[in-house]
């Protein structure tokens, strides 16, 4: 095996670390929740997620490439990643919610037709929203990600002089559980749904309770982040 | 008359030769001495934030516990310290400087006379916290290789 494979397997394997750590829990089930939302449509829910785990790649070859190249300082980066995205987390998953649950109203466009669907498609959610909330999670680093980020990840990249494949593969591990869940979720309850013939209604659930678990996810980031609770 | 001067001039640098090696050898044995004595002391801190997460504490509890199993004698001796410092606090922020610190983390250092000589952030504590045998193993040789290096 070539050291790049080798690394990359490494980089993947600290990804599925930093994943099934207790501390992204909240931004885990989030996640799921809402890739896994179109309920009727696998394809959809596929292709959600593969946005998903490519927004959490970006994200991590951006910092990496930022780190490895010294234009930035770790401490500071660090820094900026725990305390100063989790602090901007909490109060952006409750104004997510509130635009999922309709408290929030759509901003009214005037632009025909194609307004219309585009409002449409940002009222559900779509694919895109998976990725940005990808590159949202993944920038909301926790301790556990950015012990394996910076103190196992960066030096596996410098070693191996690879700035871009390695923390990919890294982004990519760290996205997979989330993935594989939602992905069985969703095929799962898409069935269910069909043989139910209660597809609409159960869209319309999935929907609400995405909205209610984005609220309840960006109190608890606020709760403990901003007010300071230890919970 | 050159040969004179050539006398005079080899007479001078012996001379001079002799003072420094006459002066130099006490201080010579005074810095063995010296060394002999040097107190060699290592210390372990945990660095952690005013918010404690789960695997926050954890960490603490398994290299806490990993020290205590692995060193107790080091430990009774005052040749191991074991540290908590929260960063938050204004006066311990140099540490996240002077250590690169990029989480909580868990540092050696090596004191000689009180100076620091040598230290490491343990990186891998992130990787084995499932695994605390192998974290407790991680930590110990580590701190191991800490206190061999005697000066």
């Amino acid at each position: 095996m070539s050291e790049l494979a080798a690394a990359s397997a490494a980089a993947f394997w600290l990804g599925i670390l930093a994943a099934i750590s207790p501390c992204p829990l909240a931004t885990n089930v989030a996640a799921v929740s809402y890739i896994g939302k179109d309920l009727a449509s696998g394809r959809r829910v596929l292709a959600a997620g593969a946005v998903y785990a490519l927004g959490r790649v970006l994200a991590y070859v951006a910092v990496a490439v930022l780190v490895v190249s010294s234009l930035l300082s770790i401490p500071a980066v660090a820094s900026f990643l725990q305390d100063g995205m989790n602090r901007i987390l909490g109060p952006l998953l409750v104004v997510i919610g509130a635009f999922a649950l309709g408290w929030i109203p759509m901003p009214k466009l005037d632009w025909g037709g194609r307004g219309q669907a585009l409002k449409e498609r940002a009222a559900r959610g779509g694919v895109l929203g998976a990725g940005l909330l990808g590159i949202l999670f993944a920038l909301s680093f926790c301790p556990v990600s950015a012990g394996l980020f910076f103190g196992s990840l960066v030096p596996l990249s410098v070693s191996s002089g690879s700035r871009i494949v390695v923390p990919a593969f890294f982004g990519l591990g760290t996205g997979l559980p989330v993935v594989a869940v939602a992905i069985l979720v969703g095929l799962g309850m898409g069935q269910l749904g069909r043989v139910f013939q209660a597809v609409t209604r159960i869209e319309r659930w999935a929907r609400w309770s995405t909205g209610v678990l984005f609220i309840v996810t960006g109190l608890y980031f606020v709760a403990t982040r901003i007010v300071g609770l230890n919970l | 008359m050159n040969r004179t001067r050539g006398l005079v001039a080899l007479f001078i640098v012996a001379g001079i030769t002799a003072a420094l090696v006459v002066l130099a050898a006490p201080a010579a044995a005074t810095r063995s001495a010296v060394t002999s004595k040097d107190t060699h002391v290592v210390r372990v801190y945990y660095f952690h934030t005013t918010q404690r997460c789960a695997s926050c504490k954890k960490i603490e509890a398994l290299t806490e516990e990993a020290i205590r199993a692995g060193f107790g004698e080091e430990l009774a001796a005052g040749n191991l310290e074991w540290q908590l410092i929260n960063t938050d606090e204004a006066p311990n922020r140099h540490f996240i400087k002077d250590y690169q610190l990029y989480t909580k983390s868990v540092v050696v250092v090596d004191l000689v006379n009180g100076q620091q000589e040598h230290w490491k952030n343990l990186p891998k504590i992130w990787e084995l916290l499932n695994d605390p045998a192998a974290f407790g193993q991680y930590v110990r040789q580590e701190v191991r290789a800490y206190l061999d290096k005697r000066p």
